[in-house]
């Protein structure tokens, strides 16, 4: 019996191993999933270019474009993460490393904004920052 | 006068309170993705839920059953049990989307930390709930949800394509690629659920049996649930073509309430955006209330507790121990973090799945002669009820499986 108590120890245990280990390599992105993955930063990108030129207008409250810049953000920063867990080859390799250094780019200009919504004059250079980052982004899914 | 007075109210109350956070963010993702094609989904959803919103309040009146004793009866004590359980595990999850997405507001609104507002709006809503009569909680908050309609005044502001929203009557679909037809077909079915919510009818139903409506009232019935359910779709219609006018063509797929909140108050500025928050406030609030009541009363109806809001709460200790534990159990899910969207997301796609078992039991005493006497459903209402009950019942089947194959919904 305790024989049979260890080998049944011993194959949930190699098997919760297998499990933890093939969760933690770096998952191999497909073709299709780096495009999803494009098209969320393209619309993460689009949508902070949209929002930082309402804050310009004077169109928003200061609570409301805190948060939501901050709600961007917090996007931005778990697009980022899971991109730089991700692995790609062959020809889609280029495409993700275009989508992960844009989103890095993304969720830097966001953490900053935050701070600086009342500064209109570094939001008109954050706007045409976003406008670049949505512009490459949707370039390199036309590539795809 | 006072009749009319009543039924206009009704119908106000009924329009207010219509959307909740997974309609507000589901359509407008829908309108994001796919124009208007799928309008065609917003009016079959709304003819349903006014077909079987009537015979719920019919049920309720004629036969002094809510929804929950129906589901027992019909169904028998072992699958009721099980209905029970999936339908409160579900209005657990929507309540904790629904606070959730009330602090979200309250922290656009005034900049203070979400977690405070979380717990400070709980609190409130459980203060509310249990100092407000049944029907003042209905016209607070259906009443308040009428600021909604700064989303259908920034829709036709921002110059929709009326041809193309008349052609989104039909079902059709743009693009032949497998993805956008998977896609297409989940928020289909998304947006069928969205407003086929069981407990919007269960808390129907049971607010009948509240507000002590009689055979009389049954004209008012079904003012309510057609007219106040028309023109709630109207408001659902709204949040589509926001999201095909103003996020569609900057290929903004919305996965944020407050960019619903944005697309809504867009060419308002400053005032519109206040409306917007507050308006989509009440009706997410509303539902919290409505889910927390909604699970209080299905306990209490499958086991014939004793239940009602209008009662004192020592009078009636299940009840109260009911919705004080749903809104305490939804606020601890929420604290963990856990984003409201997701929960919508999931609490849509399985109602969904639940959804035949709460409606084939209504259709069925509602059909019952014996049951309604003169006032059972008509040949014609039983076919359309019956019809209605097939697509459930695919959509039902399908939910889960779109649901892995798009994940969610993602683009």
């Amino acid at each position: 019996m305790i024989r049979r108590v260890s080998r049944k120890c011993y194959i949930l245990t190699l098997l919760v191993c297998l499990v933890l280990t093939s969760c933690s390599r770096p998952k191999t992105i497909s073709r299709s999933e780096l495009r999803s993955k494009l098209l969320a930063a393209v619309s993460l990108a689009s949508e902070s270019e949209l929002f930082i030129g309402q804050v310009l207008e004077d169109r928003v409250t200061a609570a409301f474009a805190r948060g939501h810049l901050a709600y961007l953000h917090e996007e931005a920063t778990r697009g980022a993460i899971a991109l730089r867990e991700t692995h790609a080859g062959g020809e889609v390799s280029r495409a993700l490393e275009t989508c992960r250094a844009q989103m890095a780019a993304l969720e830097l200009l966001l953490g900053g904004l935050t701070n600086r919504t009342l500064d209109k004059y570094r939001l008109s250079g954050d706007k045409e920052q976003a406008h670049r980052i949505r512009m490459v982004l949707e370039q390199a899914n036309a590539q795809l | 006068m006072k009749k009319l007075l009543g039924i206009t109210l009704g119908i106000m109350t009924a329009l207010g309170g219509f959307v909740d956070l997974g309609q507000i963010v589901f359509t407008t993702q829908a309108g994001a993705l796919f124009g208007y094609q799928l309008l065609w989904a917003i009016v079959l959803g709304t003819i349903a839920i006014i077909v079987y919103m009537e015979m719920c309040g019919r049920v309720a009146v004629v036969a002094k059953q809510p929804v929950f004793a129906v589901v027992r009866d019909r169904l028998g004590s072992r699958l009721g049990l099980g209905i029970l359980i999936a339908s409160n595990l579900l209005n657990l999850i929507t309540c904790a989307a629904e606070i959730g997405g009330v602090a979200a507001i309250l922290h656009l609104l005034t900049g203070w930390p979400e977690k405070v507002l979380l717990v400070a709006g709980c609190i409130a809503l459980a203060g509310i709930i249990h100092l407000l009569r049944f029907q003042w909680i209905e016209r607070i908050f259906g009443l308040s949800g009428l600021l909604m309609i700064v989303f259908a005044a920034s829709a036709i502001h921002l110059h929709p394509d009326w041809d193309a929203i008349g052609r989104g009557l039909l079902p059709v679909l743009s693009q032949s690629d497998s993805r956008h037809a998977l896609l297409y077909a989940y928020f289909a079915v998304g947006i069928f659920s969205a407003m086929l919510m069981e407990y919007e009818v269960h808390f129907y139903s049971t607010g009948a049996i509240e507000e002590h409506w009689k055979a009389q009232d049954l004209g008012e019935n079904f003012m309510v649930a057609s007219l106040g359910s028309t023109l709630g779709s109207v408001l659902t219609v709204a949040l589509m073509v926001l999201g095909a006018t103003l996020l569609l063509p900057r290929h903004i797929f919305p996965q944020l309430l407050s960019t619903t909140i944005v697309a809504g108050a867009f060419p308002f500025g400053r005032k519109g955006l206040a409306t917007a928050l507050l308006g989509a406030m009440a009706c997410i609030g509303g539902a919290a209330i409505e889910t927390a009541l909604s699970g209080a009363y299905n306990v209490c109806q499958f086991y014939n507790c004793k239940w009602g809001k209008n009662r004192p709460a020592k009078d009636v200790p299940v009840f109260t121990i009911g919705w004080v534990a749903m809104l305490a159990l939804a606020l601890v899910i929420a604290l963990t973090g856990v984003r409201p969207l997701q929960l919508v997301n999931v609490s849509i796609i399985f109602g969904m799945v639940v959804m035949p078992l709460t409606y084939y039991p209504i259709l069925r005493a509602a059909a019952d002669k014996e049951l309604m006497g003169t006032h059972v459903n008509t040949r014609f209402i039983t076919m359309v009820g019956a019809g209605f009950l097939v697509l459930i019942t695919a959509a039902a089947v399908a939910a889960i499986p779109l649901m892995v194959l798009t994940n969610f919904g993602k683009p």
